[in-house]
This record gives C-alpha cells, sequence and structure tokens, in this order.
C-alpha cells in the first residue's frame, strides 16, 4: 500500500531543530521573530509543516476527548457539614456514653477489689471462728452438760455445727455485698 | 484574594481565611485530584478530605511556602493515599496489559460511544503516570502551563517537557494505526 505524501511527511518527524518551536508557534507562545522564522521554514518543509498539521489534530482532538467534570452542587453543603460536625461540642448522648462506660470500668475494678477482699475477708473470720471453735469446745461441753442440756457424746458435734453455721452466715454477708450490674441511667 | 487570605491568617482569624480558601481553590483542587485518579467522585472526596484537612492544620502554617503551593501539596499527598488504598483491590496484575488499559478507560471515561475518541484515551493509558496527569491537567486548566506548573509543584520548564514529550510519544503510538487504516 502506498503511502499518502502527507503520512509519509509525518512518518519521518519534523526537523528536530524545529520541533519544540512547532509546539510553541501552535500556542501562539513563540516570540515574533522566532515565529516568523519557523513560519518561513515550514513554507518550504513538508516534513514541518506534517507535522504541524498533525499536532493541532491532535491539540483538538485531546481538547474534545479529555472530560471535564465539575464538582456536584451539594459539594459547599457537605463541607461545611464535616467541618461542623469536627467543631461542635459532644452532645448530651457522647457525654451519657461516655459516663456510661466510665461506670462500667469503675464497677469492673471494684469487682476485681472485691474478690481479694472477699479472700482476705474470709481468712480474718475463719481463724476467729476457729478461736471462738477452739475456746467454745474446752468450755462448752462442761458447760452444757452442767445444764443438763447435752450428753457427754454430742459436744463435738454441736461445736462443729455451730462453727460451721457462723462460716457460712458471714461468707453469705460478704458476697451479697458484691454489687450487681446496672447504669448508671437507672441512678438517676 | 491571596492577599486578603493572607491578612486573615497574619490575623489568626483562621476560620474567616478558610471561608475564602474554599472557594478560591475548590475547583483547582477538584481538576488536580481529578487529573491523578482519574475518576469524579474519587476526585470530589480527595477534594473534600484536603480542604478538611487545611481546615484542620491551618493554625499551623506558617507562611514559609505560598498558600498554593501548600495547599496543592496537600491535594497531591491525599490523592496519592487514595491511590495506594485502591491498588490491592484493583485486579490490574499488569498495568501494561491491553485488558488493564481498556479496564482504566473504560473507568474514566464510561462506556464507549466515540471510536476515535476511545482510542486517543486508550493511547493516552499508555503514556508514563506523569505525562498522563500533565496532559489531562493542561486541557482541564484551559492550555495553562503556569496553572499545572503550580499544581503539580514543578518548574515550568519541566512541565513543558513533560507536555512536548507526550505529544510527541501520542503521535507515535496514533501513526501506525493510521496507516493501517489508510
Amino acid at each position: 500500500m502506498n503511502q499518502h505524501p502527507h503520512e509519509h511527511a509525518l512518518s519521518l518527524g519534523p526537523c528536530p531543530d524545529y520541533e519544540f518551536d512547532l509546539v510553541e508557534l501552535l500556542e501562539s507562545s513563540l516570540e515574533a521573530g522566532r515565529a516568523g522564522a519557523v513560519q518561513r521554514h515550514m513554507a518550504q518543509c513538508s516534513r514541518c509543516r506534517a507535522y504541524a498539521q498533525a499536532l493541532g489534530t491532535l491539540d483538538a482532538a485531546l481538547a474534545d476527548a479529555l472530560p471535564r467534570p465539575a464538582l456536584s452542587p451539594g459539594f459547599d453543603a457537605r463541607l461545611r457539614e464535616q467541618i461542623a460536625q469536627l467543631t461542635q461540642v459532644p452532645n448530651r448522648t457522647a457525654a451519657l456514653a461516655a459516663a456510661e462506660r466510665e461506670y462500667a470500668s469503675m464497677r469492673r475494678n471494684l469487682g476485681r477489689g472485691l474478690g481479694w477482699r472477699t479472700v482476705l475477708n474470709a481468712a480474718a473470720l475463719g481463724s476467729v471462728v476457729g478461736g471462738v471453735v477452739v475456746g467454745f469446745d474446752s468450755v462448752a461441753p462442761g458447760l452444757l452438760q452442767s445444764f443438763g442440756l447435752v450428753g457427754p457424746g454430742m459436744s463435738a458435734t454441736l461445736t462443729f455445727s455451730i462453727a460451721l453455721g457462723a462460716v457460712f452466715a458471714v461468707c453469705g454477708a460478704v458476697f451479697a455485698r458484691r454489687p450487681v450490674g446496672g447504669s448508671i441511667l437507672l441512678a438517676d | 484574594m491571596d492577599a486578603a487570605i493572607e491578612g486573615h491568617l497574619a490575623a489568626g482569624r483562621h476560620a474567616r481565611a478558610f471561608d475564602l480558601i474554599v472557594p478560591e481553590f475548590r475547583n483547582r483542587l477538584f481538576r488536580l485530584a481529578f487529573s491523578i485518579l482519574k475518576d469524579r467522585a474519587a476526585a470530589e472526596d480527595a477534594t473534600q478530605e484536603t480542604l478538611v484537612r487545611v481546615w484542620k492544620a491551618l493554625p499551623g502554617f506558617d507562611g514559609r511556602a505560598a498558600l498554593g503551593t501548600w495547599i496543592y501539596a496537600i491535594t497531591r499527598n491525599t490523592c496519592l493515599m487514595e491511590l495506594r488504598k485502591r491498588r490491592p483491590t484493583v485486579s490490574f496484575d499488569d498495568p501494561d496489559s491491553t485488558e488493564a488499559q481498556h479496564a482504566a478507560t473504560s473507568i474514566a471515561t464510561g462506556p464507549a460511544d466515540d471510536p476515535e475518541r476511545d482510542n486517543l484515551l486508550r493511547l493516552l493509558e499508555m503514556l508514563p503516570a506523569n505525562q498522563q496527569q500533565a496532559v489531562r491537567l493542561f486541557y482541564l486548566e484551559e492550555r495553562s502551563y503556569d496553572a499545572v506548573a503550580e499544581a503539580l509543584g514543578m518548574p515550568l520548564g519541566t512541565v513543558k517537557n513533560l507536555l512536548f514529550r507526550a505529544r510527541r510519544r501520542l503521535m507515535e503510538l496514533a501513526r501506525p494505526e493510521e496507516v493501517q487504516a489508510a
């Protein structure tokens, strides 16, 4: 297939000394004296003429083809809204939520402390009850028997039952003080 | 306008300065973001994100750089972060593949309805990213080299050279197809 003379000239490219000037000529940014020289050259050079024409075609095609979108009409309103959210003080709901979280955290901490306290209380209580049981065991049998309330074989069982009852009662009282779940809002 | 903004900034009236910055810069920032992201919705989100960052950082603006230079730099960084976020989700394993180029073009331009236009945009996608961006921004900015240089934070000569090489490459890419079509 034979090439059109214009295409043949284009395929050769412009004269290297004029290539950049041809772009500036197209954009009307070439200094006047140089522009005249380039135009005189183009009148005699088919390669540079073809290149200048192709440049113009490409420029028009790009200007036509490239999309030029615009911001949507609601842009300013959305921006203002976002800025306002950053500037406003925390509202009541957020403040209540923060207080709720703090209250829950306090409850958790209190629960952890109470666990250790319970163990210590139980140990202390065990010591006291143990002392009472030992003392009671040495005194009570004679005392009870002198009143004729129990027989000689019953004293150990009685003292063990009293001691066990006392331990359960005290432990029950300590565990009953442990807080249950709830909301700070319910405390209002 | 810039003098008024700088006056407010110097006086510590940041909110009033911001009120002037938004109408002055929003469209320019959007065009820059679009030239990088090639997607209208993403460019709008990036513009909004940029202006929010400007609002937050304005009290710390020390005026060592020009306000526009500073704001454009924030825009470019915001867009680059968006591109990094996008990268793992886009399945363009080979960005040089024809499929990837077709897909990128269709994302950028919508459905094909003008073969010549689509072909030109496909060729544009074959250029290096910085040349593509310069070309897109050049036409978005009504062929203003100065506006492109300011937005991209490049010297004027660098922008002219980028565009010169981009056009030469586009003409080289287009030529075999023209010869085949003849």
